[in-house]
């Protein structure tokens, strides 16, 4: 059977997705080569990768129906983990969201955690999403980690949620007068929403309005926009890069490596990087469609979801045309969490590829 | 299935989000880095590219024998990167007790928002290197040179101080400002964001040219000296400040010139305002008496009174409406011209002036330097307060007034360098300070300067002869034993709004000595003393105990053993002597 099951993995979507993170830890080493306490982080992000991929194929290995059963664990292990970690933050009165020494970051896990039951609870609705009740239903379903999240604070995650629940509803058969009737709502709601941000999510909203308010926040668009533009049709070359060499942009390994390509391998390097987001939205979309049953097919459409969401918004901001949010880039930014976050996910959707095929029911 | 009907239109709007997102991204990116590719890397130039300025060093200040007055030593200034600091608690905790700042200020600086603060500007030298040595990531310790005055208050008023920016103020720091600050040199290269500059090995650079060190005419003992029975003397007569000033008649070489109260130029911070100006040049008072030396050279030198000229004093007398008397309100009847000086007498000097009449009389006091600056090498100095003939505030009764130093006001050095004039034959000299300037090993030397001739040699040989008996007969508190002293008191009522203070005055004595081949002119101006009013019973004793000690100091010879050597050499060596003695004549 192994064998068989194998023979429908997508190798072309892991090849994609190891080629962008072999890209990114080329991107991580040239752009903390000149700090030296940051200077051994490609070496890092290496063997998270490595483990991140085997991790991938271990979930891969299993059905995806299997983890179907396990949903209902799962979701309470995560609202149990946002509890606690918001609870801790309350106590040190500050923003928390780790568990012990930076190792489990539960927000990221959460979103693996709502595709995997939202794509259940929508499956089992099958055809039923035009009716309201359902649709509430799932709201609910995804608004208790969603707040729990936003109270941390994390207003960035909290939003990936509300988008990953939109996409999988829509694709799931939302009508178009409940999605019209939301944005109306949303809309509505949005003084409200204002009201309860931190102060540090409203600078950020009014920053983007008004670059020039606060000169700190001002100071990291502008020097990515520096960086990116300086960089023209090939950039400076790699490892040469001004603006990201000399430290003037900050964060350059996480929130900011999108600005480092576009100085140092320039737009050449930015087209390479989105036509490998292309494929890799492609290759997963495409499982999709030859999903057989809606779980499997809501799965894939809300990985898809997720890695465009924090691909787009991430160029976004590196671009000047959002707000800063802190959404780091699928597979390319530094940092263990996400990088195995989105390579469980590829795993899930894998995992649905391997038996799309009625035949390998024995 | 229900949902299959709108199947269609969801795969079509999910397209359509993917191809949308992705022409905005792309769309934005050929905006930034093809269309505007040029303005950002402008900007991305100017952030990085950096231009250093390299101070030069300030140069040193010394007196005439080489002894250090003024020079730059090392300070460290000490800033921080607070969000590059890991533990600003330890951090703030290590450096606050070398910082010489409270523990809380410092974590409060260590702690703040901003990318970049200062923490002290000058931290001495070895506790500098410590923090260096300590190397903590995010402090930064930049060497910067600091002034350093080692003999503290010395001639504080001469020198000036030098600001945290390296420019001069005041004195010889201030005139020379320039001069000693030398040109700044320029490195290009690259720089991070903390400001710090990236050697690269690439870009322009300009050395800095150092400044020039200057020699001074001051010696550094005399200074002392004059500063050392100032100060005692303001202690002595209860006086509110004074004013020492020592010439070389001959050069104008200013040997020691010193105000008290001063300030210790190390610490200019902390001391008050009102004392950077220094009194010998920037303030004036009136003469009193000691004018009438200059009215007496304006009689002899046109040929209106001899010394044995004789006037009657009535003990008042009438000038332009304005009646005169004398200091002790006594007519003292008929009296020749050295008496008139000897005793001081207001009525007799009012009738010399009179005798000239304004147009020579002023032409004298204008040859003597009066009414404009002396232009010494000195920071803001004044050209003192003089009333002309055709100025609107000038009255008829001033040139009685005038003729014996009231109604006109001037500086200490304008009155010690007219003085001297008459000390050196008539002609009068450009006062100066700095006699070398020194560049490495090149050294120029500064040449004496001669303004103009004041009076005839014969002329200022007489009134020295008269100057000598008025301080035997009147001031014999300002003789020094074995040495003719020629000199004259002046005791100035203050002005005061509507007139003059009845108690208050300023008691002056200027004097040369040896009186026949003079080697200091000594001015000495006591502010308000409270012992005694008078330039003879204040001011005539210092003069006397300057100058005893700096004949001493020079290796002046009493007068009967100089001359005796100057006959035992002969006529012809005489001669040379003379012809050296004068070379800029």
């Amino acid at each position: 059977m192994a064998r068989r099951l194998w023979r429908s993995f997508d190798w072309v979507l892991m090849g994609t997705a190891i080629l962008l993170i072999v890209y990114g830890i080329a991107m991580i080493s040239s752009a903390t080569r000149g700090t030296q306490d940051l200077a051994n982080l490609w070496q890092r992000q290496a063997v998270l990768a490595i483990s991140g991929l085997i991790l991938m194929l271990l979930v891969a290995a299993f059905d995806y129906r299997f983890y179907e059963t396990l949903h209902r664990p799962l979701y309470v292990l995560v609202v149990v983990f946002l509890v606690v970690v918001f609870a801790i933050g309350e106590i040190t009165h500050g923003a928390q969201r780790w568990i012990g020494t930076n190792a489990v970051q539960p927000s990221e896990l959460a979103k693996v955690i709502i595709i995997i039951g939202l794509a259940k609870l929508l499956a089992d609705h099958d055809g039923e999403l035009h009716r309201l009740r359902y649709l509430a239903l799932s709201l609910g379903y995804v608004l208790l980690p969603m707040a729990l999240i936003y109270l941390q604070p994390d207003l960035g995650t909290a939003l990936t949620l509300g988008f990953i629940w939109l996409a999988m509803t829509v694709m799931a058969g939302m009508r178009l007068a409940h999605l019209g009737a939301l944005t109306l709502a949303g809309a509505l709601a949005s003084p409200i929403v204002w009201l309860t941000l931190q102060d540090y999510m409203r600078q950020r909203i009014l920053l983007f309005i008004n670059p020039q308010g606060n000169p700190d926040d001002y100071y990291n668009i502008q020097q990515a926009l520096i960086s990116i533009g300086s960089g023209g049709w090939l950039g400076k070359g790699f490892g040469n890069g001004t603006q990201s060499q000399l430290h003037f942009l900050r964060v350059r390994h996480t929130d900011f490596i999108f600005s480092v390509i576009g100085e140092e391998l320039g737009l050449l390097g930015v087209l390479v990087l989105s036509g490998l987001f292309i494929v890799l939205l492609w290759r997963i979309l495409r499982v999709a469609g030859m999903s057989q049953d809606p779980f499997g097919r809501l799965i894939c459409i809300g990985v898809a979801a997720i890695i465009f969401l924090q691909t787009t918004v991430n160029i976004g901001v590196n671009l000047g045309l959002l707000p800063v949010t802190g959404l780091p880039l699928p597979f390319v930014s530094y940092g263990g969490s996400s990088l195995w976050t989105f390579l469980v996910s590829l795993g899930l959707v894998e995992s649905v590829a391997m038996r799309h095929k009625k035949l390998d029911f024995e | 299935m229900a949902a299959n009907s709108g199947t269609r239109w969801r795969i079509i709007a999910l397209m359509a989000i993917l191809s949308a997102s992705t022409l905005i991204i792309i769309g934005q990116l050929v905006r930034w880095q093809i269309l505007e590719h040029g303005t950002f890397l402008a900007l991305a130039e100017a952030e990085h590219q950096a231009e250093v300025i390299i101070r030069p060093r300030r140069g040193a200040i010394y007196d005439r024998n080489g002894f250090l007055l003024a020079a730059d030593a090392f300070q460290y200034e000490v800033s921080a990167s607070p969000t590059m600091i890991n533990d600003p608690y330890a951090t703030a905790d290590r450096l606050f007790p070398l910082l010489g700042m409270s523990r809380d200020e410092t974590l409060a600086a260590l702690t703040s928002e901003a990318p970049w603060v200062p923490l002290s500007r000058g931290v001495p030298q070895p506790l500098g290197e410590t923090i260096l040595e300590w190397d903590i990531t995010g402090i930064q310790v930049e060497p910067r040179p600091k002034r350093v005055y080692p003999a503290g208050t010395l001639a504080a008023h001469l020198l000036g101080f030098v600001n945290d920016n390296d420019n001069g103020f005041y004195g010889v720091e201030g005139y020379y400002d320039a001069m000693l600050h030398g040109t700044p040199g320029l490195r290009q290269g690259e720089r991070d964001p903390f400001g710090s500059s990236i050697p690269t090995g690439l870009g322009r650079y300009v050395p800095p040219r150092d400044g020039k060190s200057l020699g001074l005419t001051i010696d550094r003992t005399a200074q002392y000296v004059v500063e050392q029975e100032l100060a005692d003397a303001i202690a002595r007569y209860q006086a509110e400040g004074g004013t020492v000033i020592v010439l070389d008649p001959k050069t104008g070489a200013i040997v020691a010139m010193a105000s008290w109260p001063a300030y210790d130029p190390n610490h200019f911070i902390e001391a008050d305002q009102r004392l950077f100006p220094d009194p010998a040049v920037s303030e004036q008072y009136e003469p009193g008496s000691v004018f009438k030396v200059i009215t007496l050279a304006a009689g002899l030198d046109s040929g209106v009174i001899t010394p044995d000229t004789t006037i009657y004093d009535g003990g008042v007398i009438e000038v332009g409406g304005r009646t005169i008397y004398n200091w002790d309100r006594q007519p003292h009847g008929t009296v020749n011209m050295t008496t008139v000086l000897a005793k001081s007498l207001n009525v007799g000097a009012s009738q010399v002036a009179v005798m000239l009449g304004k147009e020579r009389f002023y032409t004298y006091v204008r040859r003597f330097g009066f009414g404009h600056i002396t232009e010494v090498d000195l920071d803001s100095e004044g050209p003192g307060t003089l009333k002309m003939p055709g100025d609107p505030d000038w009255h008829e009764s001033d040139l009685g007034t005038n003729s014996f130093g009231q109604g006109i006001a001037v500086t200490p050095l304008q009155m010690a360098v007219a003085v001297a004039a008459i000390a050196n034959d008539g002609l009068l000299m450009k006062p100066y300070v700095v006699q070398q300037i020194i560049e490495g090993d090149r050294i120029r030397s500064v040449r004496p300067t001669v303004v103009r001739r004041a009076v005839l040699a014969q002329t200022a040989r007489t009134l020295t002869n008269m100057m000598v008996v008025a301080v035997e007969q009147e001031t014999k508190l300002a003789q020094v034993p074995g040495y003719r002293v020629a000199g004259k008191t002046g005791t100035a009522q203050i002005p005061v709004p509507g007139g003059y203070h009845p108690t208050l005055t300023v008691a002056s004595f200027v004097g040369y000595l040896p009186a026949d081949d003079p080697a200091f002119v000594i001015l000495v101006v006591i502010h308000k003393p409270q012992t005694s009013p008078w330039g003879s019973q204040v001011a005539a004793p210092v003069f006397a105990r300057i100058a005893q000690r700096l004949v001493t100091l020079f290796d002046v010879p009493p007068d009967d053993i100089r001359l005796a050597a100057s006959q035992r050499a002969g006529e012809s060596a005489n001669q040379e002597m003379a012809a050296a003695d004068s070379p800029t004549r």
